[in-house]
Formats: structure tokens, C-alpha cells, sequence
């Protein structure tokens, strides 16, 4: 029992551990450090995070490019803010619903263009095609409330509750904000962490390295894909609500676009595809960039865009596989010339010396 | 009964007959051989028993069931395993990951399947290389994991495609051996091969394709002095 014990803590003081713990202090206590502009780029970070993490399942794991994850965005954005409105339904339930709905239109979609093979190029274009028709339908859509109508071209507004009301799903400050979405992108990431070890990500990675040879081993492709579209539009939901609840308004233009599905792409891409960290890593380098070139340069100017491209290209000759590959090597050297805290004392170095 | 009956099976893409009216038992144990000349529709018969193609007519069943309704998976799930003829590994992951998508198909336990993988990796001599990524592998290995792969689906028939081109001599005597033992622990083998001495040496019997029909069929000691067979392979005027 000792010796498991001691075991343990010499595990848990090991490098790797504790840059860890650092790690999460920080991310925990940034809020009280950071002024709100700081905040509220952090909060798009991780909004970004979790958009590129989702896309990741169909996009990175399982290689079908789609651009249909701005829909499963938007549905749950709108579905979790008209339930709100029109019922008085909790946004956290709406995002419940929205998730729903999302895996259905996956569900659907994914049925329709892998049962007729749609590969690459093909299913892309379909998937395009998928979000444009939504989003025209949302723009030609109203609902009325009180004898006035709302949504369609003008969009929705989600009513402003006074205070702070986790029920109402809205606060006054930035920091719950933070946290919310940060326990979204945690819980995603530990989602896809399990998916990848297991016989569902093994099943993905065949997929997209070969299909006919996963059909020759017994794999169903056209369910696994179907599997994979649905888990990317359940992950997806959740940031459609947060967005709609983070700023409380929503249009078709802002949040049924194909921009959107491209900015996932290039957020995982630029990360690194079809691993658990690239994603995030691809957020962080690129959400603020483009925040500060907007803020200090305008978003008339474009200036923004033209430096994500510039970043692209950089990354694409560069890192092919993504930013991930140099975030290794980092922690990987700091990890290795961090010393060792050694918990246990002299018991632990005698243990460790036999 | 035969393991696997194919019956008047006929392939067209276009105005080419692929696979024309092919007639064929395979007996449970057996190492059956399929020769013929380039585009004779070997690899067409196999894309056909295995689901790739869909025939227009004829039968195909496999310990008595129909096979001609089932995808490629279900096939494989019933127990026909097959290779490619040019290998399709999954080149990013490495050659065990590789082994235990095969191995998946049997179980829902990664650690069983991990297992499993090892245990024929083993097998075939490859476990020296189980962590390199499979587009790292030579040629030859390459071919060893595409057959590790299908063994670790469980088969009960096998379906190799030309698992000894491009190999030299060493490698090819090495692949008959390890057919022989795969055929030792109970698989049933159908063979595609051009490289006559692996043929030759493995198959109880030979089947021969040439413009999608078949021409002969017997012991490998009849096709080999089969007038018809070295006609189609030589052309008429080398007859002897």
C-alpha cells in the first residue's frame, strides 16, 4: 500500500504533472488578471475551439471535408433562442434541442450524400449547397411574437435579462462567459480523447486513410460515416446556443454562413488535423491575431483576412500536419529540463533507488 | 458442399465482358489457384465474391448463403476476407493500429483486438516493425500487412491478390511457406498469382481466366501442359 502510494506521488510530482496543474491554475485565474477585451477574445478562442474541435470528428478523424457544421451551428443558435422567446423554455434545455435537431439534419444529409458516395470534392460541394439552402429558408422565416414578427433577414434578438440568471443562461460580467465555454471545451475535449481511443476512432481513421479497405475489413462506412456527422453536429450545437446567448443576437448572416464552416477548416487545419490538441492550439494562434488586427485596424480594412491567409500559406509550406507538431517539441523540451519535486523524500528516493 | 459456389457469374462494364458465365467450386481446405493472362478479369471475379462489383447474372454463395445482396463489410463479417492487388494500407497509422482495425471486426475491445493484432503480426514476422507507420514499410512488408489485416478479420476463406508480385525470390519462398501454414490452421485460400512458381507449388488446383472465360481448370501438373493455356499465354504459334 505504501509503496502504491509513493508511487503515485512521485507520478504525480513528475514534470509532466505538474506543468499541468500550472497550466490549469492559469487557464482558471485569467479572468481576475485580464481586462474584458482580453476576456472576450479568450471566450471567442474557445468558441473556436469547440467549433474546429467538432469539425474535427468528421473533417480531421474521419476525412470528409464538410461544410455543413455552420448549419448544425446555426440550427442550434436559432432553436435554443426561439424556444426562449416564443416558450420561455431555459437556453440550456434549447441547447439540448439544438443538438437534436442538428444530429438529425446530420443524420439526413450524411444519408443522402454517402449513400450515393459523395467523396471529396462531391460531398463538399453538397455540403455547401445543404448550409446555403438553410440559410435561405431561415432568411424567408418569421415567427410572430406579441403581433410583431421576428427573424427572417432581420434576425433574432434574445431578451436581456436584469442580473445574472444561469437559468436565463446570461450574465452581466465576462467570466461566466469564460467558464462556460471553457467547461464546453473541456468536456468536448474528453469526448473526443475517448473517441479516439476506441473502436469508433479506429473505425474514423480507416475511413479516411482507405475506404475500401475498411469496407474489406468488415467496416460499414456508410453507418461510421453517418456516425461521425452525428457526433460532429452534437458537438457543434453547443456553441451555436452559447454564441446566441454571448451576444444576443442572431441573424442567418452571422451564424448559417459558409464563412463559419470555413473558419472551422482553417482553425484545424492551421492547428492540426484529426488530433485532440490541434484544434485548440489552431484557436489560440488565430483568434487572437485576427481580434487585434480588427480591433486596431478596423474590419473594414480586410487587413484581418489577408493576414489569415498569409498564415495559412505559411503553414501549409511549413507545417502540413499543423502548429500541433511545434507545441510537441515545446512542451516536450520545457517538460524535459523542468526538475522533479520530490514529494516523498528520502522514503520516495529510497524506493525509486531499489 | 463446396464453401464457396459461384455460378454462371457474369461481369460487363460498357460493351466488355469482364467476367463471362464463370462456373467454380472452391472445397473447404483447399488452396485454389486463378491464373491467366493480364485483363483476363481476375481481379474482376474477386471484386464480384467480395461485393466490389455487383454481377449482372449468375450466383455466388458462400456455405450455402447468397453473397450477391451483401456489401463488402457484411461479406466480411460472414467470413471471406480478401487483399488488394495494389496494397491499400492505412498509410498514416501504424502497421499494428493497421492489424487491430482488422482485429475490430471480431470484438468491441481494443485491448482484445490490440492482442490479437500482436499475435499475428508475430505470425508473419512483422512484429519488429508494429510501430512504424504503414507507408514507412517496404514494398514486401506492405503485402505481409495487408494479408496480416485480413487474417485478423477471422477468416474461413481467404482471398489473395497476387500477394507474391514484386517480390524476389527469398521473399516469395517465404510467402509460400507462410500461405501453406495459414492453410495448415484451417483458412480456405483462393489465389490469384502471376508468379507461376508460388502457384505452381501452393494450389491443389488451378482455375484458368483468359478474356473473362474459363479455359481450364485441374491439378497444377494438367494446366501446365494445357494446350489451350499456353495458347493463351503465348499466343498459337509458340504452340508446341
Amino acid at each position: 500500500m505504501r509503496v502504491k502510494l509513493y508511487e503515485k506521488i512521485s507520478k504525480l510530482s513528475s514534470p509532466k504533472y505538474y506543468f499541468l496543474l500550472i497550466l490549469a491554475i492559469t487557464t482558471i485565474l485569467l479572468p481576475l488578471a485580464l481586462n474584458p477585451f482580453q476576456v472576450h477574445v479568450l471566450v471567442l478562442v474557445y468558441i473556436y475551439a469547440i467549433l474546429a474541435e467538432s469539425w474535427n470528428i468528421i473533417g480531421g478523424y474521419s476525412g470528409q471535408g464538410s461544410f455543413l457544421n455552420a448549419a448544425f451551428f446555426g440550427i442550434a443558435a436559432y432553436a435554443s433562442s426561439l424556444l426562449f422567446i416564443l416558450y420561455g423554455i431555459s437556453p440550456w434545455i434549447g441547447m439540448f434541442v439544438g443538438a437534436f435537431l442538428s444530429v438529425l439534419l446530420a443524420i439526413g444529409a450524411g444519408y443522402l450524400c454517402f449513400r450515393f458516395g459523395l467523396k471529396g470534392h462531391f460531398f463538399f460541394l453538397a455540403s455547401i449547397g445543404i448550409t446555403v439552402a438553410i440559410q435561405r429558408a431561415f432568411i424567408n422565416w418569421y415567427w410572430p411574437v406579441n403581433g410583431d414578427l421576428i427573424g427572417g433577414a432581420y434576425g433574432v434578438w434574445v431578451p436581456v435579462i436584469k442580473g445574472d440568471s444561469l437559468y436565463h443562461f446570461q450574465f452581466r460580467g465576462k467570466a461566466p462567459y469564460y467558464y462556460i465555454a471553457l467547461a464546453i471545451l473541456l468536456a468536448e475535449l474528453y469526448i473526443t480523447y475517448k473517441i479516439q481511443n476506441s473502436k469508433l476512432g479506429y473505425y474514423f481513421t480507416a475511413i479516411r486513410d482507405d475506404e475500401d479497405a475498411a469496407e474489406s475489413l468488415g467496416i460499414d462506412t456508410l453507418k461510421y460515416k453517418i456516425v461521425a456527422f452525428a457526433i460532429s453536429a452534437a458537438l457543434t450545437a453547443p456553441a451555436g446556443t452559447f454564441y446566441a446567448q454571448y451576444f444576443l443576437f442572431i441573424d442567418p448572416f452571422t451564424v448559417l454562413t459558409d464563412m463559419l464552416s470555413i473558419e472551422m477548416v482553417i482553425v484545424a487545419v492551421i492547428g492540426g488535423m484529426g488530433t485532440i490538441f490541434g484544434p485548440v492550439i489552431g484557436a489560440m494562434i488565430l483568434r487572437p491575431i485576427m481580434e487585434y488586427v480588427r480591433a486596431f485596424l478596423g474590419a473594414r480594412s480586410g487587413l484581418d483576412l489577408i493576414i489569415t491567409g498569409l498564415i495559412i500559406i505559411f503553414i501549409a509550406t511549413l507545417r502540413p500536419r499543423g502548429f500541433i507538431k511545434w507545441f510537441e517539441d515545446g512542451y516536450n523540451y520545457i517538460a524535459g529540463h523542468l526538475p522533479t519535486i520530490h514529494v516523498g523524500g528520502e522514503k520516495e528516493r529510497a524506493h525509486s533507488g531499489s | 458442399m463446396p464453401i464457396l459456389e459461384v455460378r454462371g457469374v457474369s461481369k460487363r462494364f460498357g460493351g466488355l465482358v469482364a467476367v463471362n458465365n464463370v462456373d467454380l467450386d472452391i472445397k473447404e481446405g483447399e488452396i485454389l489457384g486463378l491464373i491467366g493472362p493480364n485483363g483476363s478479369g481476375k481481379t474482376t471475379l474477386f471484386n464480384c465474391i467480395t461485393g466490389f462489383y455487383r454481377p449482372e447474372s449468375g450466383s455466388i454463395r458462400f456455405h450455402g448463403e447468397d453473397l450477391l445482396r451483401l456489401k463488402p463489410h457484411e461479406i466480411c463479417m460472414k467470413g471471406v476476407a480478401r487483399t488488394f492487388q495494389l496494397v491499400k494500407p492505412f498509410s498514416r497509422i501504424t502497421a499494428l493500429d493497421n492489424v487491430t482495425i482488422g482485429a475490430l471486426c471480431r470484438t468491441n475491445s481494443l485491448e482484445e483486438a490490440k492482442l490479437e493484432a500482436m499475435k499475428i503480426l508475430n505470425f508473419l514476422g512483422l512484429s519488429k516493425k508494429m510501430n512504424l507507420p504503414a507507408r514507412d514499410l517496404t514494398i514486401a512488408d506492405q503485402k505481409s500487412l495487408e494479408l496480416a489485416r485480413a487474417l485478423a478479420t477471422k477468416p474461413r476463406l481467404l482471398l489473395l491478390d497476387e500477394v507474391a508480385a514484386g517480390l524476389n525470390p527469398k521473399e516469395t519462398d517465404e510467402v509460400i511457406a507462410l500461405l501453406r501454414k495459414i492453410q495448415e490452421s484451417g483458412v480456405t485460400l483462393f489465389v490469384v498469382e502471376h508468379v507461376m512458381k508460388a502457384i505452381m507449388t501452393l494450389a491443389d488446383r488451378i482455375i484458368v481466366l483468359h478474356h473473362g472465360s474459363k479455359i481450364a481448370e485441374g491439378a497444377p501438373s494438367e494446366i501446365a501442359t494445357n494446350k489451350e493455356v499456353i495458347e493463351a499465354y503465348l499466343g498459337r504459334e509458340y504452340r508446341a
